[in-house]
């Protein structure tokens, strides 16, 4: 038992020597070899690590602009959305107004037309009546040259042709327009 | 799990039977059986290696004996010359006194103990470990070459680097910090050689079973090396720290005494290291053979006696054994933890740059 708590030299001496080649071997040829590929192994997961965490990142920002574009389309749709109602509420009312304008220029403009005809057709009818009258005139003139009482009852009987047309085209009254024709005086 | 154990506590006891019922030379050799003599022999260092006794006859291993006599020079010769108290060109192993069991050159009638650098059990044992070593680790760097760096290793390959990674990182780095990279490659081969040397202590069969680590000059050498490491590489603030404490001037002049007690601290370190990892293995390999050979021991004892203490003893062999193996482990993690400790303290940062 006391050999092995002696120091024994040729023992020291093998075992300075196969530490010392062991020592050499696992430095120059083992451990480099080992830590290099450990070392390039970790870069890499550390390198990948970090792109994951900038993929994540970015994904991230994505994200959050994906969600701002979105918040900011919602609020813009329904600002469109709001704006076109309002347009089309708008539209309408100018359509409705400038639909009335057009009924209201048309309905007027049927009027100014009507009245127009009418003072036409009065002019017309002035102008018929004064024919007839001057016709009248002329036959009376004529009938009054031969007998007078023919005379008279052809006035009348003109009289009342000219009262028939008018009832007939829907004229006024030919007493308001026409002058009187008193019975003495023809 | 429990059926193996039935199995072998059932080959035991039937070898103990058969050894109880073989000649009566054996009967006789299990009654002088000696557990001092059988523990300073399995511990101890020897010239050739016994590896078991088949049909009656042991089968041994003589080694070579490189020896330098003083006349005669150096001598090379096989340690089968010198077995059983033989002489050989005037070499001879010692059966008593202070070198009892060591190799003795006999000369002009005296003996001295010659130059003796021979292959031994121990020795043979630790170179080849050594080349175990050596082969495994460039086995396992052929693998990194020729493979991808991108490829995770499995297996064997994977635990290297797990152990290699994890004491670099856990151990060196931390202890050492700034400029770890110089002490690595030494703290990381000392752990592996402990490792690696302490778990083929434990193979119960060649080439394994040779107690290399509980032996004091192998420790003796990683203990210098340690040494060499921590005040080699030291700086100036560390000797300043041992020679010219921080501490009052009456326990520096005129009696250096506190730079004594800092340089016996010095050696002290590596002492421990040297001391401990000796005596933790040493004492796990007496513990297992002290276990097993309560066999032997209660084989002269009767039958019942007999297969109570074989079964008692198989089943403590195997708790011990799987304790030695934490304890293998244990031991190199200790020592490298221990020295990368050391040797970062032997580079301390000086105050001024600390305050800075």
């Amino acid at each position: 038992m006391s050999s092995l708590l002696t120091p024994d030299f040729g023992l020291l001496f093998w075992m300075l020597l196969s530490f010392g080649a062991v020592f050499f071997a696992l430095s120059r040829w083992a451990f480099p070899v080992i830590k290099r590929t450990v070392a390039k192994r970790s870069d890499y997961i550390e390198s990948s690590l970090a792109s994951a965490d900038e993929a994540r990142r970015k994904a991230q920002d994505a994200e959050s602009l994906s969600k701002t574009i979105t918040d900011e389309a919602r609020v813009q749709q329904a600002e469109i959305l709001k704006k076109a109602m309002s347009d089309g509420e708008n539209i309408v009312h100018s359509a409705h107004e400038r639909a009335a304008a057009e009924r209201d220029k048309l309905i007027a403009a049927l009027h100014d037309d009507l009245e127009h005809q009418r003072e036409k057709a009065m002019v017309e009818l002035s102008g018929e009546m004064t024919d007839m009258v001057l016709d009248l005139t002329e036959r009376v003139l004529r009938e009054r040259l031969e007998d007078p009482q023919r005379q008279h009852e052809l006035v009348l009987r003109m009289l009342e042709e000219a009262e028939h047309t008018r009832v007939f085209s829907g004229l006024p009254d030919t007493h308001s327009v026409s002058p009187s024709l008193p019975d003495n005086k023809i | 799990m429990k059926r193996t154990l039935f199995i072998l506590m059932l080959t035991i006891l039937g070898a103990v039977a058969n050894v109880r019922a073989e000649t009566e030379e054996v009967a006789v050799a299990i009654e002088r059986f000696d557990t001092a003599e059988m523990i300073v022999e399995h511990v101890g260092d020897s010239y050739w290696w016994h590896i078991t006794r088949v049909g009656g006859r042991d089968l041994t291993i003589f080694l070579p004996v490189i020896a330098r006599e003083r006349d005669s020079g150096w001598h090379i010769f096989s340690s089968r010359h010198i077995a059983h108290g033989a002489e050989y060109r005037g070499f001879r192993i010692a059966d008593e006194g202070r070198h009892r069991g060591k190799l003795i050159a006999t000369a002009d009638g005296g003996e001295y103990r010659p130059w003796d650098v021979s292959i031994t059990k121990t020795t043979f044992a630790l170179l080849f470990n050594s080349a175990v070593i050596v082969a495994l680790f460039l086995w396992v760097a052929r693998r990194y070459r020729r493979r991808s760096w991108k490829s995770v290793p499995r297996g064997f390959v994977g635990a290297i680097e797990m152990l290699m990674v994890s004491i670099e990182d856990d151990i060196i780095k931390k202890s050492i910090g700034h400029g770890y990279e110089r002490f690595s490659p030494y703290l990381l081969t000392a752990f592996f050689f402990i490792l690696i040397n302490n778990l083929m202590g434990l193979i119960p069969f060649f080439p394994g079973g040779a107690n290399v680590m509980g032996n004091i000059s192998i420790t003796i050498v990683l203990a210098f090396c340690s040494l060499v490491a921590m005040n080699l590489f030291s700086n100036r603030e560390y000797w300043r720290e041992i020679f010219w404490p921080d501490a009052p001037i009456w326990l520096k002049l005129p009696v250096p005494l506190l730079p004594a007690i800092e340089f016996f601290g010095v050696l002290s370190k590596p002492v421990a290291l040297m001391i401990r990892l000796t005596a933790n293995v040493m004492g796990g390999h007496i513990v297992l053979i002290s276990v097993t050979s309560i066999i032997f021991v209660a084989a002269t004892m009767g039958a019942a006696a007999s297969a109570g203490l074989t079964v008692f003893s198989v089943i403590f062999s195997i708790f011990m054994t799987a304790i030695e193996l934490l304890v293998a482990s244990l031991q190199a993690y200790v020592f490298t933890l221990l020295s990368a400790v050391f040797i970062g303290l032997s580079r301390p940062k000086s105050h001024k740059t600390a305050v800075d």
